[in-house]
This record gives structure tokens, C-alpha cells and sequence, in this order.
């Protein structure tokens, strides 16, 4: 059992990488714990590893050592994709599904996410007009329901990922640059969001370079290795 | 019936010298084939020379555990000659292969011959082994086709593929629109045949009736039997040989990981 029962933690936890011949561990002995209503912060150079730490608690990549804890219970409780609704990774790519932008943020129902035990949501569609003013919240007025998802721009895509993800109603977001594309405003949005969301208990970890990080702590990764940031 | 004109070593060899023109022709253009299409010919002789020996000995024996072991045989060729054919397959799909290949084969070429031909005895050499031979080869290229293309289209999909598995979708889930697409893919070339057949060209079976001194209209009833068994195996085996596969592009832990070659 891990020592303290914060919503979210990691223990120990390394992962390993390929480099030429050897082995070079890209996370060693991270520990992490990240609590109900909180906003933390990943920052540090590229190529530290910030996206690899989400990857890794999202369970997408196997550790080669150490271990992941929800409330204090180990993950090996969950299966993959129920872990994977408790803590909801946001990757990079912000690839769209064929379809339309509505066709996009249902996924959380069409994928019936929303009626599993861990989501702890109604399964409820949400109507047209609130998926409209969730559009319009994050500054996306000129994208309608009905535009079709590949036509989006990398701006809009990353909003409207982040969006869908949040629509599986998950106890943790894991958002990897989820404002590297957007303009000051539109990022202002994004992390008032963010901040309405883990108001109710949840939380949320950012990959992301300064600028949004008035909210919430901000811990530092280099050479694999995790420091608390002190302000 | 007025039975087949016989072909003897004259008219064999002279079907061998249009092979001799297209050897020249790649010779004198550098096509760079002459050599495999020479082995190509010999291939054809020595086994289909082989083919009808071993049917004639086959007939003659007339035992029932000799037609399943040679069916056996040909089923596990066909899975084997599949695999070959799958460049982007994961390791490990060829158990998938060979259960849908069984399943699929042995399923339909029975039902055509036990419920249809109605042939007595149910093993009857005659008719399992050219119609189970027809059922499994012309159904190969399906299950190559299917299983070449869940793989690949999951490939291309790979983003989106991690993304709807980082918001909790199953792997089936995340696999389903790649599995749509390569079943599809599968059936096309057998819908595609069906379409043309009987208009764009006579198929070989018919042909080889309709020489042999059949009657055409029992040469076609026995074509459109051919036709549906073949469509029907090759759906059969497609949806099998995918379902059973597909999971192979991801870990236990539900992880896209086709390209990762561990």
C-alpha cells in the first residue's frame, strides 16, 4: 500500500528506454503523489521525459520498475481501460476519430466510458446547445457541431481533445502542451477550465512550458529524476 | 456426354512453346523473368503431373481417413501459404490462421457435400477433395487480403488508436473501425468475381466441365454452388481469422504495440 492516500501516485516508478545497445532510464525512482483538487504542474527541458511520465501513469507504457496507486489502492485493481477512465491521458497528437466535432466529444458515450463504475457520471447525452456553450467556453465560436473533425486546426484539435476528455468525466487529466498551440486567450480558457474541473475533487497533471502555471505546484524533471519547484 | 478430348505429349508440348515466345520476349526486352518462368513451367508440369497421380491413387483407395489426412494436409499448406502473405502481421497469429482456415474449410466444403451434392458416401474423394480444394484455395486470398489490411490500417491509425485507448476504449473498441475495414477488403475480390462472373469471363471450373462434356446448364448450377461456397467460406474464414488476430497488435495491458517487434 502506498504511505499516504492522495488521489493519484506514483511510486518508485522508472521506465527504461533503448538507446543503441544499452538501456538508459528515461524515469528513475519517480515519486509523485497528487491530491484531491489539485493542479500539478511538469516542467523541464525536452526530451526529459515529461510526456513519458504521463504515458507511464496513464499505464500506455510498461514501467520497468515501481508503482502506481489510485486512493491508496494499487492499479493492478483495474484492468487497463478502467484505469484508463479513472486517469485520463490527453496526448500530444490530438488525433481526431473519422467523423464530425460532435461525432468526437460523444465518444465518452458511444464508447459507453460514461456508464462504467469508475467514470462516476451519468450516462445522460448531453443535447446539442450544452455541447455548444462547451464549445463557445473555450473560445471555438466558429466551429460548429457539424464540421468535420479533419478540417479542424492544430489549435482547434488540441481544445476540442482536451474537451473530449473531459467529457469521460475522469478523476485525474493527464494533458500533455495542452496550450502549445493556442493563442494567450484560448489558453486562458483551457486552464480556467481546468481549474472549474478539479474543483470538484479531481486533478489534474500538466506537461507544459511556464506561462499557465499560476494555478497549482510545479515540479521540475531533469535527468529523470523529479524536484519540487519552491515560489 | 461425349467426354473430354484427351491431351497427349504433342499437344503439351505445344502449349510449351507459347512459353518459349514469352521467355523471348523477356529476353529480348531484359524483363529479367525468363529464368522463373521457366521454373514456373516446370513447377506446373511436375505437380500437377504429380496432382493427377496422387487424385487417380486417392479414387482408388477410396478410405475415409485418407480424405480428411489430405485435407488435413491442404488446410495447413493454405494457412501457412496465408501467413506468407501477411508482410505487416504481428508474431503469433498463425494458431488465429490455422483455427479460421479449419473452422471455415472443413465447415462449408461439408455442408456443400453433405447437404448439397448430397454425395454418398460423405467422404466421397471425387467430390471432397477437388470442392475442399476450391473451398480453401479461392478463400485464401480473402484471408490474406483481410488480415493484411486489419494490421496495416491499424498501422496507419496508430494515433488514434493511442488516443481512444488513453481515454478507456477496450482494445476491441479501438481495433473495431480497422476490423470493419479489413473484412470488407476481404470479401471485395469474391463480391467482385461474383459480379463479373458468367459476363466478363467463363470461370475454370465451368470451363473444365463444359470440356469435359458436360452439360452447360449443369456446368452453371455447379458454378453458382462454387461461387457461394467460396464467398461464403471466405466470409467465414475472414471474420474468424480477424477476430482471433487482431488482438495480437496490442499487450496484455491493452497497449498499441505493432511496432515495437518485441
Amino acid at each position: 500500500m502506498a504511505a499516504n492516500t492522495g488521489l493519484l501516485q506514483a511510486e518508485k516508478v522508472s521506465v527504461k528506454r533503448n538507446a543503441g545497445t544499452s538501456r538508459r532510464n528515461v524515469l528513475d525512482k519517480i515519486n509523485l503523489s497528487i491530491d484531491h483538487g489539485e493542479i500539478v504542474h511538469v516542467q523541464g527541458p525536452s526530451g526529459t521525459g515529461k510526456s513519458t511520465l504521463l504515458w507511464a501513469i496513464a499505464r500506455m507504457l510498461p514501467l520497468d520498475e515501481g508503482a502506481l496507486f489510485f486512493e491508496g489502492r494499487p492499479a493492478s485493481e483495474w484492468a487497463a481501460p478502467a484505469w484508463r477512465t479513472l486517469v485520463a491521458l490527453v496526448v500530444q497528437t490530438h488525433s481526431m476519430v473519422p467523423g464530425t466535432v460532435a461525432d468526437n466529444l460523444l465518444l465518452p458515450w458511444t464508447l459507453k466510458i460514461r456508464n462504467r463504475p469508475e467514470s462516476g457520471a451519468d450516462d445522460e447525452r448531453p443535447d446539442r446547445d450544452s455541447l455548444r456553450n462547451e464549445l463557445d467556453a473555450l473560445l471555438l465560436e466558429e466551429v460548429s457541431l457539424e464540421t468535420n473533425a479533419s478540417q479542424l486546426s492544430v489549435g482547434q484539435a488540441a481544445r476540442i481533445s482536451f474537451l473530449r476528455a473531459l467529457l469521460t468525466t475522469p478523476r485525474c487529466l493527464l494533458l500533455d502542451e495542452p496550450c502549445a498551440a493556442l493563442d494567450h486567450d484560448a489558453a486562458e480558457r483551457v486552464m480556467a477550465r481546468i481549474t472549474d474541473f478539479v474543483a470538484e475533487g479531481r486533478a489534474a497533471l500538466i506537461v507544459g512550458h511556464g506561462a499557465l502555471d499560476r494555478v497549482g505546484r510545479v515540479v521540475r524533471l531533469e535527468s529523470g529524476r523529479l524536484t519540487e519547484e519552491n515560489r | 456426354m461425349t467426354g473430354a478430348v484427351e491431351i497427349g505429349l504433342t499437344q503439351l508440348l505445344l502449349a510449351t512453346g507459347f512459353i518459349v515466345v514469352a521467355a523471348g520476349l523477356s529476353l529480348a526486352l531484359s524483363l529479367g523473368y525468363c529464368r522463373s518462368l521457366i521454373i514456373a513451367t516446370v513447377r506446373t508440369y511436375l505437380q500437377l503431373w504429380a496432382l493427377g497421380f496422387v487424385l487417380r491413387w486417392v479414387f482408388g483407395i477410396d478410405s475415409a481417413w485418407l480424405v480428411l489426412a489430405i485435407l488435413t494436409v491442404m488446410l495447413i499448406m493454405a494457412a501457412f501459404t496465408i501467413q506468407g502473405r501477411v508482410t505487416s502481421r504481428p508474431r503469433g497469429i498463425f494458431p488465429a490462421l490455422l483455427n479460421a482456415v479449419f473452422i471455415s474449410g472443413v465447415t462449408v466444403t461439408f455442408a456443400v457435400t453433405a447437404l448439397i451434392v448430397n454425395v454418398e458416401p460423405w467422404y466421397a474423394p471425387r467430390y471432397v477433395i477437388p470442392i475442399g480444394g476450391m473451398v480453401i484455395g479461392n478463400s485464401m486470398t480473402g484471408l490474406a487480403l483481410a488480415l493484411e489490411r486489419v494490421f496495416g490500417d491499424m498501422r496507419s491509425r496508430k494515433n488514434e488508436i493511442d488516443t481512444l485507448l488513453s481515454l478507456g476504449a477496450t482494445t476491441f473498441e479501438a481495433a473495431l473501425p480497422s476490423i470493419r475495414t479489413a473484412l470488407r477488403a476481404g470479401l471485395i475480390p469474391t463480391i467482385n468475381s461474383m459480379s463479373a462472373v458468367g459476363i466478363v469471363f467463363i470461370p475454370g471450373m465451368m470451363t473444365g466441365q463444359i470440356l469435359a462434356g458436360a452439360d452447360p446448364r449443369t456446368a452453371a448450377s455447379y458454378q453458382i454452388v462454387v461461387m457461394l461456397m467460396i464467398s461464403a467460406a471466405t466470409t467465414l474464414g475472414s471474420v474468424i481469422a480477424v477476430l482471433t488476430s487482431y488482438n495480437r497488435a496490442f499487450d496484455r495491458q491493452s497497449r498499441f504495440t505493432l511496432d515495437e517487434g518485441s
